[in-house]
């Protein structure tokens, strides 16, 4: 769900400040970049479920970015055809974790939701690329992540265009 | 059992993934929440003081079934008689809807809006009109048109601007679609899509025709407030054949007094959609060096490789010469250039008359410049689009030059001293005000073609025979090799 301030409006943060976290509390406005091709899912366990939800088998991985960092956001079922590369979306109560196993990737998940608020006008950054980082344990706090290293500066999947 | 739920009609498309009109960041909301506070707006004073009266009776009057409710009508102009402000704030909240996202119900009532305040001269309705006006060609502009040619008379007095903007969008649209396939001559037994389609486009196209010629006849004061871009224009479309009439008639003797006259700023936006202007304006204030590879990707996308975007090239050309003069403070910013996002443009067209009407837009402060009155800006882009190719990019400061030279010789004969002349002085003006150091790069620059350099230097020295002589030399050299690269 959302996260709320005391005051009750919605704690938003920069892409920069992502950390791994299985919970989904992303509240975070972006631009996406670039958008690969839709690919099918492979059959998965929840599909009774997903056919309730009325979600399609299909995901596309997206390049997303703010001013301060840019993340892998993928882009599920009716998601993949809603947005387009320039549009500016924004992001409630999504997730930033590891998706069947490795790829570490933004996504609204079930219960978070993507919005499309507007178009261009928004800056960004190609670095860092907050899914090309690798994580590990804080030694202080094993309930915290921590970067431990710079696995690529840009995405390398979305090469930037220069 | 709670009473079922209806939920309120909307004004604006948008599926899943667009925020809801229940949510603050949709440009529906302030109109959703003035309509749930007053949902039946009447001519009762209790409503007609209400502050919530010009979005909630927006809401109705665009969203309600037809026909549209009398007591709406009533309660607008009894607003409008009452509270001076009424009709302007009903008129820009109008305005402040995205129009390209309105659904045809309320799009079809929002030219309804437009021609009820039009016919009550009511304040607020040239902005109205003046914004949708930018959003030609759409379904239903016909009545945009129809509205403006009821009121031409009264326009030509009270809101001269407009009537002359509507003048421009018209001849603009007539021009980029003036290449489009005229209707097959094979006989159509039946009334086949394709044949009414044509036959519509053939009326549009006689009703833009007819408008343009009646009020050039009419208002031709009013329409010469379009400086220069009026004689641009008409050129473009010299062979309709209404208008070979008109040229002959009315525009020949006052072509050149047209032509003295600069572009004002608002005639230069009016030929490009709000979406342009603003995602434009990002680039040239927000967007660093280096960065612009991707917001060129979108912005061409979106407006350009679309039908007709192409064509709409030479107008942007015009927005960013004579449109948006940036300040030195922007300009020293670090973000991309005017005459980069030029360049990027010239880049991008694939039709040989797009490319040339833009080199065209791109000169055309040039050839009427005068030193007194003419803006350094108009013509800055052009210049630095020039000097900044002629190491990596001779081929496009060739094609440039070449064209210029073109212009000169070719643009109008009868006037060709004249325009020589402006030419000469904008160069002139381009080192005075120290846009660039000296002419050098461009002279002494052995990477360009030799024909077009000793051309250059003899037009700007002038004198003795042989640089008549030089001037005369044809500039085959020059043609060779102007594929484009791209600038930037």
């Amino acid at each position: 769900m959302a996260q709320r301030e005391a005051d009750g409006s919605v704690r938003t943060v920069k892409l920069k400040d992502l950390v791994p976290a299985a919970t989904n509390t992303v509240n975070t406005t972006f631009i996406v970049l670039d958008k690969a091709a839709p690919t099918a899912r492979p059959p998965q366990p929840h599909a009774q479920q997903a056919a309730r939800d009325g979600e399609k088998e299909v995901t596309c991985l997206a390049l997303v970015a703010d001013e301060t960092a840019a993340a892998h956001f993928l882009l599920w079922g009716g998601e993949c055809g809603a947005f387009e590369p320039g549009d500016i979306v924004r992001l409630t109560g999504g997730i930033f974790s590891y998706h069947r196993g490795n790829a570490l990737v933004l996504r609204a998940g079930r219960r978070g939701r993507a919005e499309k608020v507007g178009e261009f006008t928004m800056r960004f950054v190609e670095t860092p690329n907050m899914s090309e980082i690798r994580w590990a344990r804080d030694p202080a706090d094993a309930r915290r992540m921590v970067q431990e290293a710079v696995v690529s500066p840009y995405s390398q999947v979305f090469k930037p265009l220069r | 059992m709670p009473p079922p739920t209806i939920s309120p009609p909307r004004l604006l498309a948008g599926g899943d993934h667009h925020p809801p009109p229940t949510s603050a960041s949709s440009p529906e909301h302030p109109f959703l929440a003035a309509h749930l506070l007053l949902p039946s707006p009447s001519p009762s004073p209790a409503d007609l003081s209400s502050p919530h009266l010009p979005l909630a009776l927006a809401f109705s009057f665009l969203t309600q079934p037809s026909p549209l409710p009398r007591r709406l009508l009533v309660a607008l102009h009894a607003a409008g008689a009452r509270f001076p402000a009424f009709y302007s704030a009903f008129a820009s909240a109008l305005v402040s809807l995205p129009f390209p996202l309105l659904l045809p119900h309320p799009r079809t009532r929002l030219l309804l809006a437009a021609s009820e305040l039009a016919r009550a001269e009511a304040p607020g309705f040239a902005p109205l009109l003046a914004s949708l006006l930018r959003r030609v060609p759409f379904p239903g502009d016909a009545r945009l048109l129809e509205v403006l040619h009821e009121h031409a008379s009264f326009l030509a007095d009270e809101e001269p601007h407009l009537l002359a903007s509507a003048v421009f969008a018209f001849l603009r649209l007539l021009a980029r679609n003036r290449l489009a396939p005229l209707p097959s001559s094979v006989e159509c037994k039946e009334d086949c899509e394709e044949c009414k389609g044509a036959k519509n486009l053939q009326e549009c196209r006689r009703r833009l025709v007819s408008f343009c010629v009646s009020m050039l006849r009419d208002h031709f004061q009013v329409c010469a407030l379009l400086g220069r871009d009026l004689v641009r224009s008409l050129h473009e479309l010299v062979l309709v054949p209404e208008f070979q009439v008109l040229w002959r008639d009315l525009i020949l003797d006052r072509a050149a007094g047209s032509c003295r006259i600069s572009t004002p700023r608002w005639c230069a936006a009016v030929a490009i959609t709000p979406e342009m202007e603003t995602q434009l304006l990002f680039m040239m204030n927000n967007v660093k060096w280096g960065d612009q590879k991707r917001y060129q990707l979108w912005f061409a996308r979106k407006h350009l490789m679309v039908p007709g975007g192409e064509e709409r090239i030479p107008d942007i050309v015009r927005f960013i010469c004579c449109g948006y003069h940036p300040t030195n403070e922007v300009m020293q910013s670090g973000v991309i250039a005017r005459w980069a996002v030029v360049g990027w443009l010239l880049t991008g067209c694939s039709k040989g008359y797009v490319v040339a009407n833009a080199k065209l837009a791109l000169f055309y402060d040039w050839l009427f410049f005068e030193e007194v009155r003419g803006s350094v800006m108009n013509i800055e882009p052009a210049m630095l689009l020039m000097v900044n190719s002629v190491s990596q990019y001779t081929d496009i400061t060739n094609m440039l030059l070449e064209f210029l030279f073109l212009l000169i010789d070719n643009y109008d004969v009868g006037r060709k001293e004249a325009i020589a002349q402006c030419v000469r002085s904008a160069f002139g003006v381009l080192v005075k005000k120290g846009v660039v150091p000296s002419l050098e790069p461009l002279t002494g620059c052995e990477k360009l073609s030799p024909v077009l350099r000793q051309k250059l230097v003899a037009f700007l020295s002038n004198t003795g025979p042989e640089a008549e002589e030089a001037c005369r030399k044809p500039i085959d050299d020059a043609s060779k090799g102007t594929e484009l690269k791209r600038v930037c």
